[in-house]
């Protein structure tokens, strides 16, 4: 019991004899260190901005090339979901804080994270096919369209685009996965390791 | 950050603050590094505090989660510790820094998960709060703490 004690003493010495004025933390400096949450908020910042920039540009292509109603307005729609998922996100990160259980916090932000990640995959390929159908629909088309006549020019049209589409999205699938796919997996590796030193 | 929120929440607990970072640093510059993220941490998190718990309790919390995600993060690089790096303390008596130096040492060296259970334990707190804070059994925090301490102690008797 003894020696317990001294351990203690020989800590709170220690701690008696700390010099706070050797640091000079500096109060106004809010530098902190770039973690993988910071990353993640940054990019979910650039992308709630772009999509602010352009949304409204594409719902004035849509009226400009006399596309029916549905089409702008279905695009407001979209838009708005998107920044207020974009604000969601962004606010669970913002909530997290190493006041409360950090494994606990930090599951459930990777949960909000992962889902968002396996959304923009799977909303890629929906978005490719979804313009490969507007492309054969769209008015401004039309007029190209109808001098596809022949069963085969229409075979050759569909396979081509279809290996367009699928390199294209491919090529964004890869790019999100190079964005976030990583610092996803990183942060599934501290829950991990928390867990697993827990 | 305010300079109230600096008197009121962190000047008052930084030696506590600095005598745990020290726990999860390797020199100076990286205590300093590791200080000033708690800070800004606990600038983050102040708005939660609730007055739930002491002010130190909750410093002590922040201070523990900073330090023991900071350990995960550098986990995978590699880390030397200079075996001069001890507690950059007023000088006083040589033996008494001596033990000083070898306790920090000795808990620079154990695992991160080990090193906040000692680190909870030195601090005074129950098993019942150490198992609360840590997410384990009270059982399992006395066995641990049992280990702990006696590891500690052949190490700072060398």
């Amino acid at each position: 019991m003894a020696e317990e004690l001294d351990i203690r003493s020989i800590w709170n010495k220690g701690k008696e004899k700390e010099d706070p004025s050797s640091l000079h933390i500096n109060m106004m400096e809010k530098k902190g260190t770039k973690t993988t949450l910071y990353w993640i908020k940054t990019i979910l910042w650039i992308e709630f901005w772009l999509t602010l920039v352009l949304g409204p540009l594409m719902i004035w292509y849509f009226i400009k090339n006399n596309n029916p109603m549905g089409f702008p307005i279905a695009y407001v729609v979209f838009t708005l979901s998107y920044m207020a998922y974009y604000q969601f996100l962004i606010k669970k990160i913002n909530a997290f804080n190493y006041d409360r259980n950090v494994i606990e916090s930090l599951k459930k932000v990777y949960g909000y994270l992962r889902f968002y990640l396996i959304h923009y995959k799977i909303a890629i390929w929906l978005s490719g096919i979804m313009g490969v159908i507007y492309g054969f629909y769209a008015p401004q088309n039309q007029e190209a369209m109808q001098q596809v006549e022949t069963r085969e020019q229409w075979m050759y049209m569909i396979i081509s685009v279809s290996i367009f589409m699928s390199l294209f999205a491919g090529a964004l699938h890869f790019l999100v996965h190079l964005i976030y796919g990583r610092k996803i997996k990183r942060l599934k590796l501290i829950v991990k390791d928390f867990e697993k030193e827990g | 950050m305010s300079e109230d929120f600096f008197k009121s929440y962190v000047e008052q607990n930084m030696a506590l603050i600095m005598h745990i970072c020290r726990a999860y640093s390797k020199d100076e510059e990286s205590l300093k590094d590791l200080v000033q993220e708690v800070t800004l941490q606990l600038w983050r998190s102040h708005k939660s505090f609730k007055g739930n718990s002491q002010l130190s309790t909750w410093a002590y919390r922040v201070t523990l989660n900073v330090c023991l995600s900071h350990a995960k993060k550098i986990k995978r690089k590699p880390e030397t510790v200079s075996l001069e790096w001890g507690a950059s303390i007023r000088e006083e008596d040589d033996v008494e820094k001596e033990q000083i130096e070898r306790l920090y040492q000795g808990i620079r060296l154990l695992k991160e998960s080990d090193r906040a259970i000692v680190l909870l334990y030195l601090e005074d707190k129950s098993y019942k709060e150490m198992s609360e804070i840590l997410g384990i059994t009270v059982s399992n925090v006395g066995v641990k703490v049992n280990r702990l301490k006696d590891k500690l102690k052949q190490m700072i008797n060398g």
